[in-house]
């Protein structure tokens, strides 16, 4: 176990040094450019000189070699140092952790609604079976998965902050403030969890021990929750990652619309100003924490199923 | 993936990949499954709209009329005017062309990578093989929404830099499935026979791999078309796609955000076209993949078990149409944050 840790975690440097490589070249390739930006910002008339901007570009080391560039920056980023925001010029570190907690909150209250809305829903349209309930959930599970995330999130807001008042339209103070973006967030993937979670469990229905279950005499409702449920679980387990995955790239679109304080809508604000230093510490950020999240669910495998052995590989299908 | 094990099962095999010795019987049940006709019909509805849009449009997608601002829907403006008196219904039409006409493009680009990258890690191996695959695990272990972000938005905006990206980004799947079904031609005696009398490697894949892979890997792509929208409307909604005064789905969503309170439908509009597209090619994908699979044909025998113990007996046992079927080969929603 500790070995299969520390192996993964070793493989995912390449992967990190890959990445941060591929972002250097593009932020640095990129059309557009930030000393001239920064000249024109910091100058009180908007008038730019040529040496407004090239002192500029010196403030910003961007008058170095490409190489000295990103290894200057490498080696800054392995003892914590991901530089100073171009912008604000404060250091990409503290405003990537100070904006950690808004998306952790939101993603992980999104988590929670799909996990025990998803079970319900799961086990509900499995033991319906072909009853009228199942295609209804079906339907709407369908829709619900076709809605892209933004048109759902200005429907939500029309209808409950604009129209009935009863939430907050934007921003992050109460736990009101919470419903909607969380909503918005969780529902596409709701969707096809309770579906997934049906198709596995109907799987699951199949085998000889629900049949013994039953004939041992459990009811059918018994019968799923202690030997079905979990049984169905892997399949639904291995696809967590993706879930979590999906939920911090759709954190993105939710926090922009919602103005919510979080690491999406720092990526996008980065993005839309050319902030070279902030675009690359949050995606290699993104990057880790993605890659985290995936060995916390491998991990997790085991304990739904101790047959499963992590040492094996990297496919675990 | 249901079609890629299909693949894959021995029998089918023998019968040569691509071909489908249930194909007519599926089509049979293809027309049967109510949902996938529609979500079929509603899919060539659009695109005959999108293609004719020049000539049904009641109006120039971008004639602005100021004193008709915030119009009711009329006989004249079937779906009202947005906040520059501009016709919403030919907008919708001509906007059609864009947000469609970029998810085929991305689609192609996204199966041509696949295909080629696939291929050449399934024939050439070794180095070329652990290269490619590298890189798909590198891609597929990242958050693709925010790298598409950043890539689409150093590019710069524009149709062309948000087709690319949505192409380099999202190929790993497709890559991953053409790997493994060269792996099985490999073996197979027509290209054994081939490699006997000479031929090279890249003569195999052209006159021999790729002739069996295109049908399959195309069928595949089109199952995903809903989800290449939802990416591609999604990214020109955060404004990389087109310039603003041009028609286009997700920029609409976009634009009517300003008038959210005074006109909250002209934000439904747009949305409920994305909405109602991506559900047709689902439905349309369900019924294909039914159509594609042997193993859900009438009489398999996990279904007659699964019927026992469900109490509920029909007499039909129609395909089973999931959201979300998957196995480890399934290359999954191209960008999955676009759709949650």
């Amino acid at each position: 176990m500790g070995r299969y840790v520390a192996r993964r975690l070793l493989v995912s440097i390449p992967t990190l040094l890959a990445l941060s490589f591929c972002i250097f070249t593009l932020v640095s390739a990129a059309p557009g450019d930030p000393a001239e930006e920064l000249a024109r910002r910091t100058s009180p008339g908007g008038e730019v000189t040529e040496v407004d901007v090239a002192r500029a570009r010196a403030e910003l080391r961007l008058d170095r070699p490409f190489v000295e560039q990103y290894t200057s920056w490498l080696a800054g980023a392995v003892t914590g140092d991901l530089g100073n925001s171009f912008v604000k010029k404060t250091p990409v570190f503290d405003e990537i952790s100070d904006r950690v907690p808004a998306t952790a909150q939101l993603a992980g209250a999104a988590f929670l609604l799909v996990l025990l809305l998803a079970i319900p829903f799961g086990v509900l349209a499995a033991m319906a079976h072909r009853h009228w309930a199942d295609h209804g959930m079906r339907f709407v599970a369908l829709i619900l998965a076709s809605v892209p995330g933004f048109v759902l999130a200005y429907v939500l807001i029309i209808v409950f902050a604009t129209n009935l008042r009863l939430l907050p339209v934007a921003g992050r103070s109460g736990l009101d403030t919470y419903v909607l973006p969380a909503v918005a967030l969780a529902v596409g993937p709701l969707a096809v969890m309770s579906r997934l979670l049906r198709s596995s469990l109907l799987e699951v229905f199949t085998e000889d021990y629900m049949r013994t279950a039953r004939a041992k005499g459990l009811s059918s409702i018994q019968a799923v929750v202690r030997h079905g449920l979990r049984n169905a679980s892997i399949p639904v387990v291995t696809l967590l990652g993706g879930l979590l995955a999906g939920l911090l790239d759709g954190a993105l679109i939710t926090e922009v619309i919602f103005a919510w304080p979080g690491l999406g809508r720092l990526t996008f604000e980065a993005i839309s100003q050319r902030d070279h230093p902030m675009i690359l510490g949050v995606v290699l950020f993104a990057g880790a924490i993605y890659i985290v999240l995936n060995l916390l669910v491998d991990i997790s495998y085991r304990l739904f199923d101790p047959r499963i052995r992590l040492e094996s590989g990297d496919d675990h299908g | 993936m249901t079609t890629a094990s299909a693949m894959t099962s021995s029998e089918i095999a023998d019968e040569g990949i691509g071909e489908f010795t249930v194909r007519r019987r599926g089509f049979r049940r293809f027309l049967r499954d109510r949902s996938a006709v529609v979500g079929m019909a509603v899919v060539v509805l659009f695109v005959f709209g999108a293609i004719a849009a020049p000539w049904v449009a009641p109006h120039p997608p971008n004639a602005t009329d100021f004193g008709n601002r915030f119009a009711s829907p009329s006989m004249d403006h079937p779906l009202g005017t947005d906040h520059v008196g501009r016709d919403e219904f030919s907008r919708i039409l001509h906007g059609a062309r864009l947000s469609l006409g970029m998810a085929l493009a991305a689609t192609a680009g996204i199966t041509i990578l696949g295909l080629l990258l696939g291929m050449v890690a399934g024939m050439y191996g070794r180095l070329a093989d652990s290269v490619i695959m590298r890189i798909v695990e590198v891609l597929q272990s990242l958050p693709l929404l925010i790298l598409a972000l950043v890539v689409v938005g150093l590019l710069g905006q524009g149709l062309r830099n948000l087709i690319i990206t949505i192409a380099a980004i999202g190929w790993t799947g497709y890559a991953r499935i053409v790997r493994g079904m060269t792996f099985k031609l490999r073996d197979r005696d027509f290209v054994q026979a081939a490699r006997a009398v000479g031929a090279s490697r890249f003569r195999i894949i052209l006159r021999h791999i790729a002739p069996n892979l295109v049908g399959p890997v195309v069928v595949l792509s089109t199952l995903n078309m809903g989800s290449v929208l939802l990416a591609v409307s999604g990214l020109s909604f955060l404004g990389f796609g087109i310039a603003p005064p041009t028609a286009e789905w997700g920029a609409m969503v976009s634009e009517a955000r300003a008038y959210l309170d005074k006109a909250p439908m002209l934000l439904a509009w747009p949305g409920l076209a994305i909405t109602i597209m991506v559900l047709a090619f689902n439905l349309a994908g369900d019924g294909l993949r039914d159509f594609l699979d042997p193993r859900t044909a009438d009489d398999s025998p996990g279904w007659e078990r699964r019927r026992r113990f469900t109490r509920r007996k029909t007499p039909d046992a129609p395909a089973p149409t999931d959201l979300a079927v998957t196995s480890p080969d399934d290359p999954g929603p191209v960008m999955r944050g676009a759709s949650s």
